[in-house]
């Protein structure tokens, strides 16, 4: 019934009125279960109410040692036929990675798989929740509504070979599936939960009550002794994949690999004679001759070729892709091969460090010693290892720096958002990299604060295992003590970042030139090295060297919980 | 209070909506890309997953005005499933062999998985006879084949 002890009372998220027998259901557990009761069992019974709300019939039956035949739930057709379309004896927990794109992706997504047979994933349904909006709705409006619950949050049912076009296909996100360890009646439990919550709503929160945290709610019904949805005040999907790990709820992973991953893992893999012929083939925009080749080799091209057609051609017109499709696909069909092509999998998201973090760090800014706390309670920093992450990705929220100098206690910096995307460049795909980040800052010069914004645009490449990037861009600070209150500068800036076995390294340049002097400010070197202790640990030293010959010199300790 | 202060966080993001409708014909084109939202809606979007329409459950199929196959021998899953799956069916048997095939195989109660799809690869022309095939005549064909 998703009750939940709020801050006031214990009451459920589910706020459609559909969902409740008695009239204050949603606030009043007791209210609901003896409505419940009178609806099945008392002179003033509702008629169907058992092919309404199984799930809940059946518990309450199984608790007063009611036989559930009386139940009759063989008789409820839409029931049943709904069981028919599910019918499953396994279930996973299905999680499209990160990706830089927005704000819902960039924490990754949780969907559940009801599966029959490894052969039929792609017939198996999906269920997934998420907010149903008003395609009128601009940006602005979109971003309010979903964090403060005005748009009502669905679950949506998909036979999963959709989800795959739209997570693998179109977003080009790799897509970790991950089996649960449930019993067949633990199933069941879940299938009927479904049952009674499919049309209907509840107000989605992006924060909170969003789509991760609703289909845990899904699992807490197969499971109810486990209070998953208890333990969070905000959560993000990866944190409820390693809660479902932590109570021995994940049994195996598989790796599905995204379009792009694909096609990617091809040309890095083709000899270089197929290699030369693939790449002309590119820049001409059609097959170039190939007659030389064996048919395995023939068939590493033409395969590439048939990704490479879809990916390029699905966003234009449709005559034009079907015409090249079913041109190369004629080609492809007359050549005999055994060739498949695996990806490697990268390393498991549920063993990448957890997603709030703390470092307690001592240092000395230019003579002068200090302690210093950091905090952010989501997600993942340039700093910390990409195991699990999405390699030159950034994202926190609510970045706090706090610094203790002699007698002198001063928030140093508050992000409120700070973010990189550094997607390298490669053979396939140009994407823009960028940063943004805004907040309040201590000014040193005027011992105040400031509020900032820092938005950036460049590019990254791949150099020598790591990722070097440049980013340009303008910074405006607001401060009263500057004329008209603000100043802007440009921002440069620039590094490179690379990780092997336990230790992560970053080094950086950055420099502001004030727009309407010339000045040059912050022109600064920064080098950070990060080695992993294991088990959430990891130790971080961090040297900054100004060109105007300051520096600030620390090291400590970072925790992830 | 949490909530509050991200809010004006969520509304600088950059971001683009996952979510494009179902695009769905009667013949190859699945893999298409559906109706896009605005650029602004893809700047700003998103902090949802969201979805708009009430798809609660599977694609519909026959309601689009394709013509259906001859045979009814083969369930109406089987149809639903070669009218979304149009071009990643055609993928497979091209190569003979893939999930699409295999989940096919399933639906029609095929045991051996790599004769069915090296059999259809041999009959590709013939199933997929041109660029303008419809979901019905791949269905037709491929019953014919076996």
């Amino acid at each position: 019934m998703h009750y939940n002890k709020g801050l006031a009372n214990t009451r459920s998220l589910i706020d459609d009125k559909d969902f409740f027998i008695s009239e204050n259901g949603k606030y009043d557990k007791y209210a609901e279960l003896q409505a419940l009761y009178n609806a099945l069992y008392s002179d003033n019974k509702i008629d169907n109410i058992a092919c309404k709300f199984p799930a809940r019939s059946i518990f309450l039956a199984t608790h007063l040692n009611l036989p559930i035949e009386s139940l009759n739930l063989s008789e409820c057709t839409d029931l049943n036929d709904f069981l028919q379309q599910i019918a499953s004896n396994k279930v996973s927990i299905i999680f499209p990675f990160y990706q830089m794109n927005g704000p819902a992706s960039m924490f990754g997504h949780t969907l559940i798989r009801f599966d029959n047979s490894d052969d039929s994933l792609l017939t198996s349904s999906a269920v997934t929740y998420s907010a149903d909006y008003n395609k009128k709705d601009n940006g602005f409006t979109y971003a309010l509504k979903g964090t403060t619950g005005l748009y009502q949050g669905r679950y949506q049912i998909l036979p999963y070979h959709e989800k795959i076009k739209e997570y693998d296909n179109m977003n080009q996100r790799d897509i970790w599936e991950y089996e649960l360890n449930l019993s067949h009646d633990e199933i069941e439990k879940m299938i009927y939960h479904v049952y009674e919550i499919k049309d209907i709503w509840s107000r989605y929160y992006f924060f909170d009550e969003n789509c991760s945290y609703n289909i845990l709610f899904l699992i807490e019904a197969a499971k109810p002794t486990l209070h998953l949805t208890d333990q969070f005040l905000w959560v993000t999907p990866i944190d409820t994949l390693v809660l479902l790990k932590e109570n021995g709820l994940i049994s195996t992973t598989n790796f599905r690999a995204s379009q792009s991953s694909r096609m990617l893992n091809m040309l890095e893999k083709m000899d270089k004679k197929v290699y030369l012929i693939a790449t002309d083939s590119m820049k001409n925009g059609e097959l170039a001759d190939y007659q030389s080749l064996t048919d395995d080799e023939k068939a590493t091209l033409i395969d590439f070729w048939i990704e490479y057609i879809m990916f390029t051609y699905r966003s234009q017109d449709r005559k034009v892709y079907i015409s090249k499709l079913y041109n190369v696909l004629l080609i492809r069909s007359k050549i005999h091969s055994d060739n498949v092509y695996s990806v490697k999998t990268p390393i498991n998201p549920l063993e990448g460090h957890k997603t709030s973090r703390v470092k307690m760090s001592s240092g000395s800014d230019n003579g002068k010693k200090y302690f210093e706390l950091n905090w952010h309670p989501a997600i993942h920093n340039l700093e910390d290892s990409d195991n699990g992450y999405l390699a030159g990705s950034s994202f926190m929220f609510a970045d706090t720096t706090i610094r203790y100098y002699e007698n002198d206690l001063i928030l140093d910096k508050f992000s409120f958002v700070d973010i990189y995307s550094l997607a390298p460049v490669n053979v396939l795909f140009n994407p823009v990299s960028w940063k943004v980040s805004f907040g309040i800052e201590h000014n040193d010069d005027y011992n105040n604060y400031s509020f900032f914004l820092r938005p950036a645009v460049g590019k990254a490449f791949n150099y020598f295992g790591g990722i070097g990037y440049g980013l340009i861009g303008v910074a405006s600070e607001a401060n009263d003590n500057y004329l008209n209150n603000s100043s802007f500068n440009l921002d440069i800036d620039t590094g490179y970042i690379f990780e092997k076995k336990k230790y992560k390294l970053l080094i950086s340049y950055n420099r502001f030139i004030n727009l309407a002097s010339d000045d040059i400010y912050n022109n600064k070197f920064k080098f950070v090295t990060t080695y992993n202790l294991g088990s959430n640990k990891a130790l971080n030293l961090k040297y900054e060297w100004s060109l105007d010959d300051r520096y600030d010199a620390q090291g400590g300790l970072m925790f992830y919980y | 209070m949490k909530k509050i202060a991200f809010i004006a966080i969520s509304t600088f993001m950059v971001a683009s909506l996952s979510y494009a409708e179902g695009n769905i014909g009667c013949g190859l084109g699945t893999q298409v890309l559906g109706e896009q939202d605005s650029t602004l809606m893809q700047v700003f979007a998103a902090t949802t997953n969201g979805t708009s329409g009430n798809q609660t459950f599977g694609i519909s199929s026959g309601t689009l005005g394709c013509k259906k196959p001859e045979k009814f021998v083969y369930n109406e899953q089987v149809n639903k499933f070669v009218q979304a799956n149009m071009d990643t069916l055609a993928v497979d048997i091209a190569k003979g062999q893939g999930e699409t095939i295999n989940n096919l195989a399933y639906l029609v109660g095929v045991q051996d998985t790599v004769a069915f799809a090296k059999k259809l690869q041999s009959q590709f022309d013939v199933i997929y006879s041109s660029e303008n095939v419809e979901y019905s005549d791949v269905v037709d064909a491929i019953h014919a084949s076996i």
